[in-house]
């Protein structure tokens, strides 16, 4: 049977981009003060106003060393899998909104930025770039696996007259 | 992946951040956000605006009479405002008219500006801006917009006012409003920018008024 992969370098542009949007991402509320990021959190109304402050204060800091992990090429899995999980959660709160008509920015990118088709439609994308990059990572680790078994086997197998 | 190479690409995004973080303390040169903000205050129709010309901290904001939102956010926000920081000098507030066409339920809302505007050439628009949000319920579903704010004027100051909507001269004034706000890309109300320290800031709509107060008190405190 043939083995279908996706070529090496165009998992690692794949990444690079996810990783530098999540920089830029981090880098657009990090240069404002955080409460601005905090009052579009809070407009949301998901969330109480203290939850939304303290958020504001941490989840830049985690989209950079996202980020800086992804473009770095490090415990892949587990990066691709937060990175997945927390575009999980920005794309189902934007779609919420949507859906209830909220005319709010979306707060990706800092401020100014109204949830639209376009902006779902951009985060759906990145939604399935990053949960392809998880599923390579852990189907690559898995057949090294496989790999490793079968080389340790092999000698076993020689020996066999 | 190497280890040469992982460490070559973490010592790359480093700098990418750094360089992106270089370019934003760069972005606002001081003297033209100066500027912006004297601008902000100058562009102001002079009777829209409430408090002190000077203040540190100018927030325009881009308001329709029928909008609730616009509602809750004059009276959860600009009210509590007016007295921490308006009438103290700390803040400039400006409203500009930015009544929303073909939506239902907005039927009245260029009529209330028009006589918000004409109040405000009278010297009368607190008054008014109160009442229009006060009884928002009433006027934006029986028309009523004369009634309302006949109620917080004497007849003298009523008729002049009738006068100066019924002249048209008001026209200009809610159209220029309007017109700030769409090349400033406004698409919904209230949109706010709060100006301070060179930069301006837009913030939202639906703001709580704790969140507005830490800002300002940020921003005040950078001053």
């Amino acid at each position: 049977m043939k083995r279908y992969s996706i070529p090496w370098f165009l998992l690692a542009a794949a990444r690079v981009f996810l990783g530098v949007i999540f920089v830029y991402a981090a880098y657009t509320k990090l240069r404002e003060s955080f409460l601005l990021f905090a009052m579009a959190i809070d407009a949301y109304k998901l969330v109480p106003e203290a939850v939304a402050v303290g958020i504001a204060r941490v989840l830049p800091w985690g989209e950079l060393t996202l980020g800086v992990a992804l473009i770095s090429g490090f415990f892949q899995r587990l990066v691709t899998t937060c990175a997945t999980l927390l575009l999980g959660v920005f794309f189902c709160v934007m779609v919420h909104a949507y859906r209830a008509g909220q005319e709010i920015s979306c707060g990706c990118f800092g401020l100014g930025e109204q949830i639209s088709a376009r902006t779902l439609a951009r985060d759906g994308a990145l939604l399935v770039l990053s949960l392809t990059l998880a599923v390579v990572a852990y189907w690559s680790a898995r057949r090294s696996r496989v790999a490793t078994a079968a080389v340790a086997t092999e000698p076993a197998l020689a020996e066999k007259p | 992946m190497n280890r040469f190479t992982q460490s070559f690409a973490a010592v790359f995004a480093a700098a990418l951040f750094a360089a992106a973080a270089w370019a934003g303390q760069t972005r606002p040169a001081a003297k033209p956000a100066a500027a912006k903000t004297t601008s902000a205050a100058d562009e102001a129709p002079p009777d829209k605006g409430l408090g002190s010309r000077s203040a540190p901290v100018v927030m325009e904001v881009f308001s329709d009479y029928s909008c609730p939102v616009c509602k809750t956010f004059y009276m959860s926000s600009v009210r509590p405002l007016m007295d921490a920081y308006i009438s103290t000098g700390k803040v400039y507030f400006i409203h500009r008219d930015f009544p929303l066409k073909g939506v239902i339920g907005h039927e009245h809302s260029r009529e209330a500006a028009l006589y918000a505007n004409a109040a405000a050439r009278i010297g009368k628009f607190p008054e008014v801006d109160a009442a229009l949000y006060d009884k928002q319920e009433i006027w934006t579903r029986n028309g009523s917009v004369d009634a309302v704010v006949a109620a917080v004027l004497t007849p003298k100051d009523m008729k002049r006012v009738r006068e100066l909507v019924a002249s048209g001269a008001m026209d200009a004034y809610v159209d220029a409003d309007s017109a700030v706000g769409s090349a400033k890309g406004v698409r919904s109300t209230p949109t706010i920018y709060l100006t301070a320290n060179g930069k301006t800031d837009l913030v939202p709509g639906s703001v709580s008024y704790s969140l507005l107060r830490r800002f300002i008190d940020e921003q005040l405190q950078a001053h």
